[in-house]
């Protein structure tokens, strides 16, 4: 298995552990290469939605391509080539036994979809799951999702011919929803509402050359405002806490290729099946970008619509922050990553309540601003996004780039614990009606507000309060899965 | 002003258990306008719960929190005038509860079950729950009166005109007479009683020193020896038994959250456990009487308490966002303090020196206190909508309206609202 081993620094311990920053080895080859990049060189993505239909069959394909999963240790080009992630509910379909399925965090057991996580979530109104297209309980249980990448679209189609033709023989596996086709709209990674996106990500420390989003970051990311251990991303690893990522363990006399590892905190008997592997939450999420431009020019602050939505989403559309970059999209901050709110703490320049602050809010606190920037720490995801849809055209040339047709981001991203991290982001920032001491507004641009939401604009005398906002962003399907590292792989082709 | 914090704990008659399910599950369904125990009915209830808990080492006990503005005196005798039939629902399931009984006989068995806090925290220290609503009332009417003058293309100006308009407009409002004077959150004799009973505490532990200090180092060193080879627990919390805590939660912008965990045997484990509860109260009395717990600004009340003649500790907490957003903050911020009071409870991570690690190791510690949380059967909130930085910006609002401000001072009450 893992050949390629890169020693790393641990993580400079400002976090408050009690050990001191010990020497971790990450072993990259036994890591899905999802984990170090977006294969932003590869312009074409799919992302296919399996079903096990014979599991001998199925188990037989995963072991004919678990060598062509490609790794963090590959170099990146422009082949194509695939990663996976499987469900909780795909893994009892390989026959993952019983005793091993219980030690998966209590998310990846339930799925995305319970009473109390739709709550949290904001999946309710028209984000509910029962109007999804996929990963709601009364559609086909989603087992496996393939992740294809190509340099374009032919290159693609025909990659997906090829894997179609394997999987589906012995009736193996099938596609049991539509597939996904990412694309990335431009070099600096614009979303459909046309801002940069993707700008600011968790770095592993340790790891080798920092991880980067679909585009090239504008500058290397500071630091201070990226470090994570990488636990907080990779399973077996020191997390923020000081201590290895503890990850789902198998029998150790099921592991009858000996694929598995022992780490130290293991039960007697049981094997680490998590090792270098991940939590990957997958949601569908539509944008509308034609409602979007609607507001911010017809609103109750039409006066200045690009203000208006670089107010909403804390940057300007070249990615220059508001913070550093208040009155217009100064070029020189295009991007930049190297900011924090204290020296904004009215929120004069980037409201409180904006997208990017919200969702990363750094040090945004008035009178512990350094430990904010800490407990910020705990809560970061790795996005692994890209947009789909073709992007809204006025005038449109084919219905497809109308304002009728569906567009949006599928959102992907990394994190070891999915309470800590993901759902807390959601709930506790982007969908928190009194975030930051607000008055009852949730997120203004991923927001569900069924009944029109408001913003705060905070300006001198006093603030502006923008209301009747619709909701911009609907989900339409969505599931946690567990993207197991290489070495993993191979243990489940073998059960 | 004086508010007080406690529970009523008392044994359930193990036949009538079911039957104090469906009475609590009545409550539940409307905690403020039910017709078993209508806890909106009170102005001076701020919150109050109701958790059922047995297990292997506790009998079923059914916990009655309340947090009140007054005494002890003052409430029980409002809550079994007001609500007799209530409360002989809820406690005739109970050992020993005079059914049929006196009023006063209720009264004394009622605060014969009363368990005060071994240490507790108020967020919005000083200010009644009346005092509370008239508050939000006055932040959404100025906030109202901002939009509408906003709206008529007024409210220009300096930061002076406006903030005399907003008076103007508060001054013309009959409902708003009370806000022309504002009580202080806390009076001086207060702030000095808390200041000195700490003083006292200091002054002890400095003139008995030649002898604490010793004891001490033998006591730690026995902890020590003791933390090293506790038993810790292992792996993830039940699934089901986290459901049942979910249920319940984020269903408002608040939530509760209660806990009973066995103590550690050992007369040693429970003498730690008392002093470190006891003088964490007082600090907390003097340093968080502001209402930011270490810099944890979401905790409305919260309390530790021993029960079941100090073989389990109760905790119980009414807070502002989710359960993992509240152990984050706990894990970051409080972490010493949480250390030295559950590192003496069963199972608890392992700890370094009494206070050190624990709760430091945050996945460990969530999941300890996810596998000792309960079930939450009932819970009332007088202001479910409010969270603690709105509760202190209104009385902020409140206390800045006619307050003489200079300068800056002005646009600084201006960006409250």
């Amino acid at each position: 298995m893992a050949t390629t081993t890169v020693s790393g620094m641990g993580a400079t311990d400002d976090s408050g552990t009690d050990d001191p920053g010990d020497s971790a080895t990450l072993e990259i080859a036994d890591m899905q290469g999802l984990v170090a990049r977006a294969y932003g060189s590869r312009r074409a993505a799919r992302y296919l939605l399996l079903g096990v239909t014979e599991p001998t069959a199925a188990r037989r394909w995963l072991g004919s391509v678990v060598d062509d999963v490609a790794t963090a240790a590959d170099r990146p080009d422009n082949a194509p080539c695939l990663n996976l992630a499987l469900s909780w509910t795909g893994m009892r379909a390989l026959g993952l036994p019983p005793d091993a399925l219980a030690t998966f965090p209590r998310p990846i057991q339930e799925g995305m979809v319970t009473a109390h996580r739709s709550r949290i979530l904001g999946d309710d109104g028209a984000n509910k799951p029962g109007s999804w297209r996929w990963g709601s309980p009364t559609k086909p249980e989603i087992h496996l999702v393939v992740m294809l990448y190509a340099a374009d679209g032919p290159a693609l189609d025909a990659e997906h011919a090829r894997r179609r033709a394997a999987f589906t023989a012995d009736n193996a596996l099938k596609e049991v929803s539509a597939p996904i086709d990412g694309i990335i709209l431009d070099d600096r990674g614009t979303e459909h509402f046309g801002f940069a996106d993707g700008l600011s990500q968790p770095a592993m420390s340790g790891w080798p050359r920092t991880t980067r989003s679909v585009h090239p970051a504008a500058e290397p990311p500071p630091p201070k405002w990226t470090e994570v251990n990488p636990g907080e991303v990779v399973l077996g690893y020191k997390d923020n806490f000081g201590k290895p990522t503890e990850g789902p363990t198998v029998a150790a006399a099921s592991d009858r290729g000996g694929h598995l590892g022992h780490p130290t905190w293991a039960p007697r008997g049981r094997r680490h099946l998590g090792q270098g592997g991940t939590y990957v939450v997958f949601r569908q999420l539509a944008q509308d970008v034609a409602g979007f431009g609607r507001f911010v020019q017809s609103g109750s602050a039409a006066d200045d619509p690009e203000l208006l939505a670089a107010k909403l989403v804390g940057r300007w559309p070249n990615g220059a922050p508001l913070v550093l970059a208040p009155q217009h999209p100064d070029p020189a901050f295009a991007g930049t990553n190297d900011f924090g709110y204290h020296i904004d703490q009215e929120g004069l320049s980037c409201p409180l309540g904006a997208h990017i602050r919200r969702s990363n809010p750094r040090d945004s606190s008035v009178e512990h601003p350094e430990r904010a920037r800490k407990s910020n720490r705990n809560h970061r995801i790795l996005r692994r996004g890209r947009s789909y849809g073709r992007p809204l055209v006025e005038p449109p040339s084919t219905p497809e780039e109308g304002p009728e047709a569906e567009r949006g981001l599928v959102f992907i991203c990394l994190n070891a614990d999915i309470e800590r991290q993901f759902e807390f982001v959601q709930h506790t920032w982007l969908g928190n009606p009194y975030f930051s001491g607000l008055y009852g507004e949730v997120d203004p641009i991923v927001g569900n507000r069924p009944d029109g939401g408001s913003f705060t604009w905070p300006t001198n005398p006093v603030r502006r309060q923008i209301t009747g906002i619709p909701t911009f962003v609907t989900v339409k399907g969505g599931g946690y899965f567990f993207l197991p590292g290489i070495a993993a792989l191979h243990y489940l082709a073998a059960l | 002003m004086t508010q007080t914090i406690f529970t009523i704990v008392a044994e359930i008659e193990p036949e009538r258990l079911d039957v104090l399910r469906d009475v609590v599950a009545e409550i539940a369904a409307d905690p403020a306008s039910n017709s078993v125990l209508a806890l909106g009915d009170f102005q001076t209830l701020h919150f109050a719960s109701v958790v059922i808990f047995g297990s292997p080492h506790l009998p079923d006990t059914l916990i009655f929190e309340n947090n009140v503005d007054g005494t002890l005196d003052d409430w029980l005798p409002i809550l079994v005038a007001r609500r007799r039939a209530g409360i002989d629902d809820l406690f005739a399931n109970c050992v020993g509860y005079p059914v049929g009984g006196t009023v006063r006989a209720v009264e004394a068995w009622l605060g014969a079950h009363v368990v005060r806090p071994g240490a507790y925290h108020v967020g919005a220290t000083g200010r009644s729950l009346v005092r509370i609503r008239q508050e939000a009332e006055l932040r959404n009417a100025i906030e109202g009166f901002i939009a509408s003058e906003q709206e008529a293309g007024g409210l220009g100006g300096s930061p002076e005109s406006v903030r005399s308009a907003i008076q103007g407009f508060v001054r013309s409002d009959p409902r708003f007479s009370w806000a022309v004077n504002t009580p202080p959150r806390q009076t001086w004799s207060e702030r000095a009683g808390h200041l000195a009973r700490l003083a006292v505490l200091a002054a002890g532990v400095l003139v008995t020193s030649p002898v604490l200090i010793p004891l001490l180092v033998v006591w730690v060193g026995v902890l020590r020896w003791k933390e090293a080879t506790d038993r810790v627990q292992k792996g993830q919390p039940d699934i089901e038994w986290v459901n049942a805590q979910l249920a319940a939660e984020d269903r408002h912008p608040q939530n509760h959250l209660a806990s009973v965990v066995a103590v550690k045997p050992g007369v040693v484990r429970l003498t730690t456990l008392n002093i470190v509860l006891w003088v964490l109260n007082r600090l907390a009395r003097v340093l968080y009487a502001r209402g930011d717990l270490g810099g944890i600004p979401s905790i409305h009340f919260a309390h530790w308490a021993l029960i079941d003649r100090g073989r389990h500790l109760l905790f119980v907490s009414n807070f502002d966002g989710s359960w993992e957003s509240y152990l984050g903050d706990f894990i970051d911020k409080a972490k010493a303090g949480l250390t030295a009071v559950w590192g003496n409870t069963v199972e608890f991570p392992r700890t370094w020196f009494v206070a050190f690690a624990g709760a430091a190791d945050g996945p460990r510690f969530r999941a300890w206190a996810r596998a000792n949380g309960c079930p939450t059967a009932a819970w009332y909130s007088a202001y479910p909508n409010l969270t603690m930085p709105i509760i202190d910006n209104n009385s902020a609002i409140r206390e800045g309206l006619y307050a003489s401000l200079r300068g800056e001072e002005v646009q600084a009450w201006l960006r409250r609202l």
